[in-house]
């Protein structure tokens, strides 16, 4: 089952998040600690994992080549995909899910690349928060994301 | 939940703490609930009275304190109430000792009396028929080698030598001694082994049996066996001088 | 399953055990260790104020197991009780390319942490881990509870308590 989904800009922000409840009705919450709280451990976790494992090139400026797929919190997991220019794709599911990482990858590089990325007249750089264009409002992206994710098997 | 408990304590839920082994009698203390957990309810109670077991309180009238003394069936205790009452024996004579010497001395000490009086209910177990007083050193080691071991540390020690150096000198080997099992000793207390106090309490059967004895417990690990103990017994010259008086 | 790295936190979430079993990782400095401890300690902690907000108002979270009658009478009937492992809102694993980490808490506070190498099979990987963490606590109880020259919350310094952590790290 598939609870959430969230999208963190290169500067931190939550550019987007979206509840899925139990029932067909889908609501956005604006509770942005949520998406602090869950940046703060994303972050924490990200650094732990690139200072444990190895690193093939010992001059420092080369990113550990050990990726965060996912982790648990209680009865969630969180499965977490980072684009090349650092956009954070999050999906939080119950711990019956291991692997979402083809879905991250789908959303990104067809459901945002399409609609934000490809649409001129959406911001891809967001605004700080309270600003009208904090968020990604752009309605095709709501629509047909929600759609992708619902038709998954793995949604209910 | 309010935003003001935002680090929970450790522990955020009364869940309950497992004892991973099936206690085969009596209750065990289940930290989650407290004190609680050992109160006598209607319903603990009615098991514990059906359950035909022995109970270290005196709950009932099957409790260990109103069996007779004189039981050969063997009454085994829990080893963890053991090691800790053991632990905190070695806490409390080490608060009071100056030294790693003394703290060896006093848990010596400890076992001597020990030794002295389970030396006397282990003789009155046997009966006075079967049993009879050792007089020949071979004699009494094996006895403490075997029976006195098997009926106070629920086994036979591992090996029984005699010095090649001294004709005195004797060693009883125990690979896992019962109440140092769980105690590793710190780098820096030396040679110090807490199996001083099961030495103290061969050395109170020694004497008690009128032979006096000097029982010292050395580390002695090898591969594999990082706990053996090497118990040093050392007995008077005199010991050596009336043995051979007597049988020679 | 390999283990690669066990680590012991005690209640204010202070490294007091570390043990490297396998180089696979890297290596780094103890302070490093220090703050890594700290980190998965503070991490907990919000994650455990997190999971009620994370899906919103409607996850119940199971009760069952905090009542303490009902909790008494499973204790009296069978003599064994559940799970050890209190940590049921707090971070459970992560899950990356090279290695999993995954949390087990006492009620006590303790934390043990234990670093493994990945499998695709989060399940069957996640029982495993169970498992040893329940012969680790008992291990904890065993060999550094029940040591006189052991301190509370203080560093484990105890060798017999290392021999049987490699023991069991041989055995999985």
């Amino acid at each position: 089952m598939i609870h959430s989904f969230f999208i963190f800009d290169r500067h931190c922000n939550c550019i987007y998040s979206r509840e899925y409840t139990n029932g067909d009705a889908i609501n956005k919450t604006n509770d942005s600690d949520t998406a602090k709280l869950l940046f703060g451990i994303l972050y924490s976790l990200k650094n732990i994992s690139g200072k444990l494992a190895h690193t093939n090139d010992d001059s420092g400026f080369a990113p550990s080549n050990n990726t965060l797929k996912s982790f648990t919190l209680g009865t969630y997991r969180a499965h977490y995909l980072e684009s090349m220019t650092g956009l954070k794709f999050i999906l939080v599911s119950d711990t019956h899910i291991d692997n979402l990482q083809p879905v991250l990858w789908e959303l990104y590089s067809t459901h945002y690349l399409k609609n934000v990325v490809h649409n001129g007249l959406s911001p891809v750089e967001f605004l700080a928060e309270n600003d009208p264009y904090s968020k990604i409002s752009n309605h095709n992206f709501i629509v047909q994301s929600d759609a992708y994710i619902q038709s998954l098997p793995v949604y209910r | 939940m309010s935003n003001d408990n935002i680090i929970l304590p450790s522990a955020a839920s009364l869940s309950t703490l497992s004892i991973a082994d099936n206690p085969k009698s009596g209750f065990g203390y289940n930290p989650s609930l407290g004190p609680l957990s050992n109160t006598i309810t209607p319903e603990s109670s009615n098991i514990l009275l059906n359950r035909k077991t022995l109970s270290l309180t005196p709950t009932s009238g099957n409790s260990i304190y109103d069996k007779n003394v004189n039981n050969k069936k063997i009454n085994e205790i829990n080893l963890s109430s053991l090691s800790f009452l053991f632990c905190e024996a070695v806490n409390w004579t080490h608060r009071n000792s100056k030294g790693i010497q003394d703290l060896e001395t006093r848990l010596n000490g400890l076992g001597y009396q020990v030794g002295q009086r389970f030396l006397e209910l282990i003789k009155l177990r046997e009966g006075v028929k079967s049993s009879k007083r050792e007089i020949k050193i071979i004699d009494i080691l094996r006895f403490i080698h075997g029976t006195f071991w098997k009926s106070i540390f629920g086994k036979t020690a591992n090996e029984l030598e005699k010095s090649q150096d001294a004709s005195n000198e004797y060693m009883i080997i125990d690979n896992v001694p019962l109440v140092s099992k769980f105690i590793s000793i710190p780098k820096d207390y030396g040679n110090l082994n807490c199996s001083a106090f099961m030495a103290g309490i061969i050395e109170g059967a020694l004497d008690s049996s009128s032979f006096h004895a000097n029982v010292t417990a050395h580390s002695a690990p090898i591969d594999g066996v990082p706990l053996r103990t090497v118990f040093l017994i050392k007995f008077d010259e005199q010991l050596v001088i009336r043995e051979s008086l007597r049988f020679n | 399953m390999k283990l690669y790295s066990i680590y012991i936190l005690n209640k204010a979430g202070g490294l007091i055990y570390q043990n490297n079993l396998d180089p696979s990782l890297n290596r780094l400095t103890a302070n490093d260790y220090l703050v890594l401890a700290g980190t998965l300690h503070g991490v907990h902690a919000i994650a455990a104020k997190l999971t009620p907000t994370i899906v919103g108002k409607d996850s119940t979270s199971t009760t069952s197991g905090t009542d303490p009658t009902a909790n008494n009478a499973l204790l009296l009937s069978t003599g064994k009780v559940q799970n050890s492992n209190t940590n049921k809102t707090g971070l459970g694993s992560i899950e990356t390319d090279l290695f999993n980490l995954y949390v087990f808490q006492s009620l006590t506070g303790i934390k043990f942490i234990l670093i493994t190498s990945p499998n695709p099979i989060l399940q069957k990987q996640h029982e495993q881990a169970s498992e040893t963490f329940r012969h680790l606590y008992v291990l904890y109880s065993d060999y550094v509870m029940k040591d006189p020259f052991y301190s509370l919350d203080m560093p484990i310094k105890s060798q017999l308590f290392d021999l049987k952590v490699g023991e069991l790290a041989a055995l999985v």
